[in-house]
């Protein structure tokens, strides 16, 4: 088999070589571990793994590391990644009810059976740039306490007792798959989810900030806001029941709308939702407030032409692999579009001209 | 890259996508959604293309790739890579040679035979996507057969600018 090696081909080569310079850096200095990674920059980690939509914090690590710490060339790595993978079934739906809290919170109401748990957060730390940590990252020990006998029951619950939130449907049959069956329009609300919780951190935040600014507001409060460990369990046909499969970290938000009632619905509250893998706090509230604010429709509100009540606007442009891709597009060859266009403005200004001169 | 399936994808996607295609033959002019997958090179850069190619491949085939008229530009050379590893067929920028030829945007000036597979790859396949951006709206525009906005902008342009003013991009 022969390939004349041409210029591009030694160009490719020649790139990726010194990329993988690059991405070392100062070989004086010492190389960063996978581990590390995947312990010191767990945020980093929990993002890559909610947009790769892979529960898998050593290939995130290892995503981070081979992308020079890109996120979204991480969540790239990742995804083709996973596309790979065989979809062996549908786990059952999480308990988040029982989740281990490592940190919940509620806007709503004060005393909370279950209790409030601030947990390791970033939410009264003075933004102050903290020069041991450039001299040495060694810390003392945090305070331990025993773990909260009491369960966590939902907050959503106490309004649903006094019928002040509106009913979900429910329902035992696994969702439709959004990377393995076409998204096509109006999509169910568990596919907008699953859409939601894959996109762009920046741009979903981007939207609900806009819906807090006026346009599609929907006066949300976080009813609740969970972080913690979750066991994942699957029914085995074989054997006739749910195994535990693993452990995974969720973040769960939900928030509790005003809604003044409809032709159909009398008044009450209503629900946003939103739950990403990892810590990922400020994606799962951004979520809860989109999703509401897609629920327009099925709630009997007016659409007010906000971008964050566009399903289609939402959906299709919040994957940042697909944004990158198509957006950097651009940079490669349309030499023979450019010479089309060249050729077409040419002649329609000849014309021009010539019409100009021909009137004078 | 003995941790991939013979071209990359498996073989239930594979299959998915060659019924995508059926049904695209046997409905003419209806643009039959699949569930692309994330192929290990940028959205945009024919992955659409390299998907349909990973699904009629097989191991006798010989691949050319073809980007704006070129075989030797990055993106060509990088597709045609990626089935060299991960395919492992032979490949060839003789297009009497290629049993499948993907190509980005132009189509070779050699005649083709009926054995050949050519694979042809757009960014946008919808014709009326820069009339209107949502895809809701133009599927019910093509179930209604309702052209009005196309006629209108080659009305507008011959009447502007004495011709149709689209370079590029003409429906196929």
């Amino acid at each position: 088999m022969y390939v004349a090696v041409k210029g591009g081909e030694r160009a490719i080569d020649n790139a990726h070589a010194w990329l993988a310079e690059e991405r070392r850096g100062d070989a004086s200095v010492p190389e960063l571990s996978v581990a590390q990674i995947k312990e010191q920059l767990t945020l980093s980690v929990n993002r890559v793994m909610a947009e790769g939509s892979l529960y898998d914090p050593d290939l995130a690590a290892l995503a981070i590391k081979q992308s020079r710490g890109d996120l979204i060339e991480a969540i790239f790595l990742i995804r083709a990644y996973r596309t790979t993978l065989p979809r062996i079934g549908g786990s059952n739906p999480i308990d988040t009810e029982n989740m281990q809290c490592d940190r919940r919170v509620s806007a709503t109401f004060k005393d909370v059976p279950g209790g409030q748990v601030l947990g390791p957060t970033f939410d009264y730390t003075h933004r102050l740039l903290d020069f041991k940590l450039a001299a040495d990252g060694e810390i003392d020990a945090a305070p331990q306490a025993d773990p909260n006998p009491e369960s966590t029951p939902h907050i959503m619950s106490f309004l649903d007792r006094e019928n002040l939130i509106q009913t979900e449907p429910q329902g035992d049959e696994t969702p439709p798959d959004l990377t393995r069956t076409p998204l096509e329009l109006p999509a169910t609300r568990a596919l907008r989810l699953q859409s939601l919780t894959r996109g762009d951190e920046g741009f979903i935040l981007g939207m609900a900030y806009s819906t807090q600014r006026g346009y599609a507001r929907n006066h949300a409060f976080v009813a609740e806001l969970r972080i913690g460990a979750v066991a994942v369990e699957m029914d085995i046909p074989e054997l006739g029941f749910a195994i535990e499969i693993g452990e995974i970290t969720v973040t769960e938000c939900e928030t509790v709308n005003q809604f003044q009632g409809s032709k159909t619905e009398p008044p009450q509250f209503t629900r946003g939702y939103g739950l990403v893998f990892g810590m990922t706090e400020r994606k799962a509230i951004s979520m809860a407030l989109v999703d509401r604010a897609l629920r327009w429709k099925e709630l009997g509100e007016d659409n007010v032409g906000a971008p964050a009540q566009d399903e289609e606007f939402v959906l299709y442009h919040s994957d940042n692999i697909q944004a990158t891709g198509f957006l950097e597009h651009i940079k490669l060859p349309h030499y023979v579009d450019f010479q089309s266009e060249l050729e077409l403005i040419r002649k329609l200004r000849r014309d021009a001209l010539e019409a100009r001169e021909a009137a004078k | 890259m003995n941790d991939y399936n013979f071209a990359y994808l498996d073989e239930q996607t594979k299959r998915m996508i060659r019924r995508a295609i059926l049904k695209g033959l046997a409905i003419p002019g209806y643009q039959v959604p699949f569930a692309s997958r994330e192929m290990p090179m940028p959205y945009g850069w024919g992955t659409g293309g390299v998907q349909v190619s990973a699904a009629v491949l097989t191991l006798d085939d010989t691949f050319k790739v073809i980007d704006q008229g070129a075989d030797d530009t990055t993106n060509a050379v990088s597709i045609r890579r990626f089935f060299q590893k991960t395919a492992g067929v032979e490949v060839t920028e003789a297009t009497a040679k290629a049993s499948v030829i993907q190509t980005r945007h132009r189509i070779p000036e050699q005649e083709l035979r009926h054995d050949q597979i050519i694979v042809y790859q757009v960014p946008i396949p919808e014709p009326l996507r820069f009339l209107e951006p949502s895809e809701v709206e133009t599927r019910k525009m093509h179930s209604l057969e309702e052209y009005g906005l196309m006629h209108v902008k080659l009305y507008e342009d011959i009447s502007q600018h004495g011709d149709i003013a689209t370079a590029y991009a003409y429906p196929v």
